[in-house]
């Protein structure tokens, strides 16, 4: 039964010890968003396609107005 | 967003639905070649870029996402602008910073994300734009944070590629406050997370405190858990609790109740006769009650202050993003160009061009030509005004038909909407300040526990000695702490409020549902509020060919009035391929041309007299009834002679007399303030149900600001405005309500915003507002009767921490639930009491 003089002390450092990974979590802004995270998870395996074309795409993008490309 | 503005009616008539955003396509988009139609061009661009960009996939991945919600397609937008001002040495200086790796990173606020597929749009740009180093992007705030690399590629460049799929960066309104925002959130989740650590780890060891003291257990474990327990709840309340205990002593201070005043109350006396108890090594203690009730009490704040900020921040998304840039012209070796300049780096002499359309970015003069202005943002009146050349233009005052230029004279704080803002400033300042509900029941609920205690001390001393008197008197403290009345308004403010939003009524805070909840005056603005703010064809008489021809004629025209008609007629039979020619706009009188071969004049009475035309009785009878309902009559002429008349006017919302007849037994006393003409305004008010003693007409800005805060009115003032000349009234006004598309600075005036125009969500505030209210008071009325009930548990000796313990979380769960059942903005109810 006296180990409980030590057991209860240590048992709560440990849990301070989680507290305050708790509170850097907190304070490096990991519980600001909450929305956008999950989201994220879905796209993680989606690859993009070679994207050279975009470049002159957009700089050229108000001569393509109207065309539309490939169906989906 | 001229392409999100056609009519719904326009709209429904063909059912292919756009490939990019999925609305309906409008019947002039059809293009019956193509096997994808879209219903605008800025669909269309962006379509055809993500698939040049190889991102085609983001269909296959917004579908898979988002067709539970399709409330929310918007056509895509894309503004065409060149967004140099992100490229301003100041701006950079101020808003952005170089990191580690020599990339410079910027916060900015994005418009135009609507599912999971645009953050991962999004987020791959570093992929396929050059020199952008990383997006992140926050979806719920709406906020990118962006790196380049500064030798590759400029913010202005990246601005543009996002704008070509259709989004928009802006710069942040006040980066201050966003941070400060964070830092306040940041604090309440440590707290929080603190808090609840410590409120389990208080209760596992009362649980061995109790198992102990049941199995006898030896004196020195006991008070070994009692230090713990003690030590614990020391730290709770010093830490996380200290919230409490300072506001407790402000309110003191300024003399003000405040339900954190017995709340601190009773965590002094649980831990005070907690560490007294285990220093004479007798006696009960309450610690873990303490843990846990800063613990809940705590939840219930963070909940409440999370949907207040939410609510904040859908209001700052709601904002329109009424980008604060002015395009200047500048002059580079005797070639012109166009810059976009932040709108506050303008000075006077500066050059800038308004296009079509857009509102002018500070007072100046017109240059060259003649233009008309909607001034109804800045003054409420709807008729557009026209200005000569070299006349004034002031801030905020929309441009109609044609792109202008006008020359800076006052920028930035100087000029007259600038000043209005000031004026509304100061009138909120003014606002009386309320006590809520919960705190006139705790500046009673304090001194009643202290009685009661000192009662019971009294009573059973010379009973059953001091010993157990005082400790009866220190249970009754810890049990009538008011947990569940600490709780019972954040949990209803909270269900209130979110429930409200997803009604498209954003309640900034919990005194405003309040507030709101008594029957007092409703002061409306007419513009938009009663009538639909736009200028449409309201009635008419005569020959339909004869409108369908005068349709075509004023195709040619940007006028509101043009706009009017051609909505109502250019699908009309007889117009077909018709194509006028030769037509002529004859300022503030009308416009003439030819179809086919007659000659079509439409316009004004003087117009037609100029022309000679020859007008019947009829149409004279038919003008003048026009004129009595607050229209104005305009006169389509065929070859010399008038074959109809139009009665065009801002017409009234379907609604409202309706809404406004509930309104009014309800108890409001409905009220019309308007910056337009007063005879338009009498009429309005007239075919409302609002008496003529209650319609105010031609009220300037300080006058409407004196209107609501008349002592004669009945508490509280509601108003309801969106335009800059109904701020100051806004703001000093008891709840002040804003609605969507209205002046930006409106949004952030208003205790309330609108996400639609009208009195139906209106209406839907006010009985929210009283729905929550209801349920605030069966709230309190739950827990004080749960502190009531532990109070003579406690004088009659029956509590002891067991049964502390477990009443605290039980009466806080049953305030929890009656707080998410009860507040309803459902307006069904009403309209069944009236079918």
């Amino acid at each position: 039964m006296e180990l409980v003089y030590v057991a209860l002390p240590v048992a709560l450092l440990v849990g301070g010890a989680a507290l305050a990974a708790f509170i850097w979590a907190a304070r490096d802004d990991q519980f600001e968003d909450l929305d956008t995270p999950p989201k994220r998870a879905i796209f993680d395996d989606m690859e993009v396609n070679d994207g050279a074309a975009c470049v002159t795409h957009v700089e050229n993008n108000r001569k393509n107005k109207g065309k539309t490309l490939d169906t989906r | 967003m001229s392409e999100a503005s056609i009519g719904p009616e326009l709209v429904r008539r063909h059912d292919s639905s756009c490939a990019h955003c999925g609305l309906p396509v409008p019947v002039v988009e059809v293009r019956a070649i193509d096997p994808l139609q879209f219903c605008c061009s800025g669909c269309r661009a962006v379509h055809a870029a993500l698939h040049e960009c190889g991102l085609g996939q983001f269909y296959a991945l917004r579908d898979r996402e988002s067709v539970a919600d399709a409330s929310g397609a918007e056509p895509a937008l894309v503004t065409g602008r060149g967004f140099e001002h992100l490229d301003d040495v100041r701006f950079l200086g101020a808003q952005t910073r170089i990191d580690d790796a020599g990339m410079r990173r910027a916060e900015l606020r994005i418009d135009g994300i609507r599912c999971g597929a645009c953050i991962w749009l999004l987020e791959a740009m570093p992929r396929i734009v050059r020199g952008t180093v990383e997006v992140r992007v926050d979806s719920a705030r709406g906020i990118a944070r962006i790196a380049w690399d500064e030798r590759t590629t400029r913010l202005s460049a990246i601005a543009r590629r996002f704008d070509a799929l259709g989004y928009q960066l802006h710069p942040l309104g006040d980066p201050d406050a966003v941070k400060r925002e964070r830092a306040v959130n940041r604090a309440w989740i440590v707290r929080m997370g603190v808090a609840g650590a410590i409120a389990s780890n208080a209760m596992a060891v009362a649980f061995a405190l109790y198992g102990g003291i049941l199995t006898n257990m030896d004196l020195s474990f006991r008070l070994f858990f009692q230090w713990c327990s003690v030590g614990l709840a020391v730290v709770a309340v010093a830490w996380p609790g200290r919230i409490f205990l300072t506001n407790a002593v402000a309110a003191l201070r300024a003399r003000t109740p405040h339900m954190d005043v017995p709340v601190a109350f009773g965590l002094v006396a649980a831990v005070g006769s907690g560490i007294a108890a285990t220093i004479r090594g007798t006696g009960s203690i309450y610690c873990e009650s303490a843990a846990m009730l800063v613990f809940l009490l705590l939840v219930g704040r963070f909940v409440q202050y999370g949907r207040q900020r939410r609510a904040r921040e859908q209001v700052e998304l709601l904002l329109a993003i009424v980008p604060a840039i002015a395009r200047k012209v500048t002059i580079d070796d005797g070639r012109e160009r166009i810059v976009d300049v932040a709108m506050d780096a303008l000075e006077p002499g500066d050059l800038v061009e308004v296009p079509a359309g857009e509102a002018s970015p500070a007072d100046g003069r017109l240059v060259g030509g003649s233009a008309h202005f909607d001034l109804s943002h800045l003054t409420g009146e709807s008729k557009p005004v026209r200005v000569q050349c070299g006349g004034p233009v002031y801030a905020g005052s929309r441009v109609l038909e044609t792109p202008i230029r006008l020359e800076v004279v006052v920028a930035g704080r100087q000029t007259r909407a600038a000043q209005l803002l000031e004026l509304v400033r100061e009138a909120g300042e003014r606002r009386a300040p309320i006590v809520e509900l919960a705190d006139r029941v705790s500046s009673w609920f304090l001194p009643t526990i202290v009685v009661a205690a000192i009662v019971t001390v009294v009573w059973w001393w010379p009973r059953l000695g001091a010993d157990q008197a005082m400790a009866r008197a220190v249970a009754m403290l810890v049990v009538t702490c008011p947990c569940a009345l600490g709780l019972a308004t954040p949990l209803a403010v909270v269900a209130g409020i979110g429930k409200g939003a997803r009604r498209g009524v954003l309640v900034k805070g919990g005194d405003v549902l309040e507030r709101a909840s008594k029957a007092g005056t409703l002061v409306l603005d007419k513009t938009g509020t009663v009538t639909q703010g736009r200028t449409r064809v309201v009635r008419w008489m005569g020959a339909v060919d004869a409108l369908a021809a005068a349709a075509c004629v004023e195709m040619h025209s940007a006028h509101p009035v043009a706009r009017a008609l051609v909505d109502e007629w250019s699908d009309a039979k007889g117009s077909g391929d018709a194509q006028a020619s030769g037509v002529r706009e004859i300022p503030g009188l009308g416009i003439e041309g030819r179809v086919g071969r007659r000659l079509v004049r439409v316009g004004s009475m003087r117009f037609m007299r100029e022309r000679s035309a020859i007008v019947s009785d009829d149409m004279h009878v038919f003008a003048d009834e026009c004129k009595v309902a607050g229209l104005a009559p305009l006169f389509v002429a065929i070859d010399g002679r008038v074959e109809a008349t139009i009665g065009i006017g801002d017409p009234i919302r379907p609604e409202a007399r309706q809404t406004i007849m509930r309104l009014k037994r309800a108890g409001w006393r409905v009220m019309l303030a308007s910056g337009d003409d007063s005879v338009v305004t009498s009429g309005v008010a007239k075919s409302l149900g609002i008496d003529a003693r209650d319609a105010h007409g031609g009220l300037s800005p300080e006058e409407k600001l004196a209107f609501v805060q008349r002592g004669d009115l009945a508490r509280p003032v509601v108003m309801v405005g969106d335009g800059v000349n109904d701020l100051a009234a806004l703001a000093a006004a008891d709840v002040g309500v804003a609605v969507r598309n209205g002046a930006q600075a409106s949004h952030h005036v208003a205790d309330v915003c609108l996400a639609a125009r009208g009195l139906r969500p209106l209406e839907r505030f006010l009985v929210g507002s009283r729905s929550t209210m209801r349920a605030i008071r069966v709230n309190l009325a739950v827990s004080v009767g749960y502190n009531a009930v532990g109070g003579a548990l406690a004088f009659a000796g029956l509590v002891n921490p067991l049964v502390a313990a477990v009443l605290m979380p039980v009466s806080g769960l049953t305030v929890l639930m009656l707080a998410l059942r009860l507040p309803s903005f459902e307006l069904s109810e009403i309209e069944k009491e009236q079918s």
